[in-house]
């Protein structure tokens, strides 16, 4: 922790897989050998089929995983181990180092206690600061995300406030403790169209004036291409591909990153019909032999049905494919 | 808040009248009366006439409900026919007792449902859970008279710690409590156990929800959680399942008070019962169904408070 180096990563994973027990089998993989890193004040974008991982990927790094899940791998912050802390340890951790936005406020929020009495009550604990204190503290964070003191929010219960602002202070919430790094897990997933915009931006400026690193997870590619650094595209509990954002986006090795974003809205160009991918996700208890798209992908080869490494391309570029795209042979 | 107390309120009323019709027709439907009760079995059919007379039980039908609907508005039930005493400062005398022995049992019982449901759900499957689940059901299923003679025989008979029955007045503390004791135990523990079943399930089913998550990401101690965040979850359920089993509280604590002796309402209406002494049992009855409305609305006023969903209309 003394001294930090200002290149080294905030965050790492190294080869983290989190396994599910199970009564009388072994246990299963939900998430194999995932490495990624964020640097300070970097967004990471996560994106992935329903399913693939992502969530999981996430609880994990925030140390949110229910107790039947175990972690193996290395997950490094700020060159600290956090596999290796103690309950106690992770929590001084969460909200002060790493903060958490879920997807749905209206449910992520107690539906029986006041939006001041679930803000304070973390501000209080790892702050010290008194009742009144702690108020005005939530009243600007608050401002900070654009509710004015007049809406009156914080003497309001969830179920009155609109999906809008919900989200807001499921967002002043999770930076109330000043974290250095957000997870925001498809933050705007719940919400219309020109709220999800919104939401968005204010993202996107408290990142920049709060210095922040984000891990965001999405499904929309254009919200992806618009927010994020770099990315990480997951199938089926594998990161199948990272590297910065826009080469990925226009220039995907993978050809599974290359069939998501082709698959969706912004990028497909013919009018009428959007591209599919043909066949489906595999369950994760019989996954295929090797690499686990092959049965989907067009450009499988015999070498496919070999397990897959990741290789690395250059440019931060990496990709879980022996006959990537856009490489000639 | 006061406009939907009075609300409530008009909402009860019918809760007290239509149990007050049903009974006067009931025990005049039922054998016997309290002319054969007080005369005894060698009476007369002409003595048995001559003091119905008396008592005005040989009014027409329509006539005596007219008077006992102006008793019901005056809250006045006129005099015991056994007891000789008027029948609204016998109930009022006896009430002290039945509240002060059913609120005590209350009182155990949510203390006890709830830490019990605490630990139980706090150790999901672990052998502590799986032991209180099977105590719960035990009690569950065991009467309140079975139980109450079996720690009357073990705790009264046999050790000598309480004495077997009857009541002392508050003013003797030390006395007071060795009566109640048993009796509230009594009650309260098979409360407890129905209660422990719901909170225990409610708070399982808390802990799984995402707001639990989001405790847990801004670093709130497990504790916390549970007590600021799940238990609170809890009571709106709890309040519902008190609500429900009042009705079976007063049916218990009017067996338990018999079965320990206790001078509450309970006993006294059993006597009455059992001496057809009419506006006794009528007084007793109104009084019994106005605890139940009282209560009633203090859980749905509790509702309100405990749940801002409630309080102000999903509409808002
Ligand atoms: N408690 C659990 N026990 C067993 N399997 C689980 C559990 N929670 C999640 N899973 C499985 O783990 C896999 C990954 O789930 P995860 O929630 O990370 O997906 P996701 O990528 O976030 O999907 P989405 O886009 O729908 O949010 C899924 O197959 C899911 O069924
Ligand atoms: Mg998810």
């Amino acid at each position: 922790m003394s001294t930090l180096d200002i290149t080294a990563p905030l965050l790492e994973l190294n080869s983290v897989t989190v396994a599910v027990n199970r009564q009388r089998t072994t246990p299963l993989e939900l998430v194999s050998d995932v490495s990624f890193s964020v640097t300070q004040g970097e967004c990471l974008a996560v994106v992935g089929e329903s399913g693939s991982g992502k969530s999981i990927t996430a609880m994990a790094i925030a140390g949110l995983l229910e107790p039947s899940m175990q972690v193996t791998g290395s997950i490094t912050y700020k060159s600290q181990e956090l596999t290796e802390l103690n309950p106690d340890q992770r929590r001084a951790l969460a909200g002060t180092e790493i903060g958490f936005i879920f997807q749905d406020a209206m449910s992520a929020l107690h539906p029986l206690i006041s939006i001041k009495d679930q803000m304070i009550r973390p501000i209080r604990l790892h702050q010290g600061l008194s009742r009144k204190d702690a108020e005005q503290k939530a009243a600007e964070l608050l401002e900070k995300v654009g509710i004015p003191p007049a809406r009156n929010v914080l003497n309001s219960y969830v179920h009155q406030l609109s999906g809008g602002l919900r989200q807001r202070v499921m967002i002043a919430m999770a930076l109330s403790n000043k974290p250095s790094l957000v997870i925001a897990d498809e933050p705007t997933t719940a919400l219309d169209a020109a709220v999800q915009g919104q939401i968005m931006e204010l993202l996107g400026e408290l990142r920049r004036s709060e210095n922040l690193a984000m891990i965001l997870i999405s499904h929309d590619i254009s919200v992806v291409a618009r927010h994020s650094d770099t990315m990480a595209v997951m199938y089926a509990g594998q990161v199948v591909e990272t590297g910065p954002t826009q080469g990925v986006i226009n220039d995907a090795r993978h050809p599974y990153t290359h069939a998501l974003i082709n698959a969706s809205p912004e990028r497909a160009h013919a009018p009428r019909r959007l591209p599919t991918i043909p066949g489906q996700v595999p369950t994760l208890d019989q996954l295929p032999p090797g690499c686990r798209f092959q049965p989907r992908c067009s450009f499988a080869i015999p070498d496919s049905i070999a397990p897959q490494g990741m290789t690395d391309f250059g440019g931060g570029r990496r990709a879980r494919c022996c006959n990537p795209l856009g490489i000639s042979a | 808040m006061l406009l939907y107390a009075l609300k409530r309120l008009a909402a009860l009323l019918p809760t007290i009248l239509v149990p007050m019709v049903l009974l006067f027709v009931l025990i005049r439907l039922a054998p016997g009366g309290p002319a054969g009760a007080l005369l005894g079995d060698e009476a007369s059919p002409e003595q048995i006439q001559a003091l119905n007379n008396q008592l005005g039980l040989n009014e027409p039908l329509w006539r005596q409900f007219i008077n006992f609907l102006g008793s019901l508005v005056r809250l006045d039930f006129g005099d015991s026919l056994f007891l000789k005493a008027n029948v609204t400062g016998l109930v009022l005398d006896r009430l002290s007792v039945t509240a002060t022995f059913v609120i005590l049992s209350m009182i155990f019982a949510l203390v006890l449902g709830l830490i019990t449901a605490t630990i139980a759900s706090r150790s999901h499957n672990g052998p502590l859970d799986r032991i209180l689940v099977g105590f719960a059901v035990v009690g569950n299923a065991i009467p309140s008279f079975w139980l109450a003679v079996m720690l009357i025989g073990v705790f009264a008979v046999q050790l000598r710690w309480f004495p077997v029955a009857g009541y002392a007045p508050p003013t003797d503390p030390i006395a007071w409590a060795q009566h109640l004791i048993l009796p509230v135990f009594c009650l309260g523990v098979l409360q407890a156990a129905e209660l422990f079943r719901y909170s225990r399930a409610s708070m399982l089913d808390s802990m799984s929800q995402p707001f639990v998550a989001t405790a847990r990401s801004l670093g709130l101690s497990d504790n916390t959680i549970q007590n600021r965040y799940v238990t609170r979850m809890t009571l709106v359920p709890i309040m519902t399942v008190f609500g429900l089993s009042l009705g079976t509280l007063l049916g218990g604590a009017v067996i338990l008070e018999t079965l320990f002796s206790l001078p509450g309402l309970g006993q006294l209406l059993l006597t009455a019962v059992q001496r057809r002494d009419y506006p006794l049992i009528q007084g007793c009855a109104f009084f019994i169904a106005l605890i139940m409305v009282i209560a009633n609305l203090i859980v749905d006023l509790f509702y309100a408070a405990a749940d801002p969903r409630i309080r102000y209309g999903k509409a808002s």
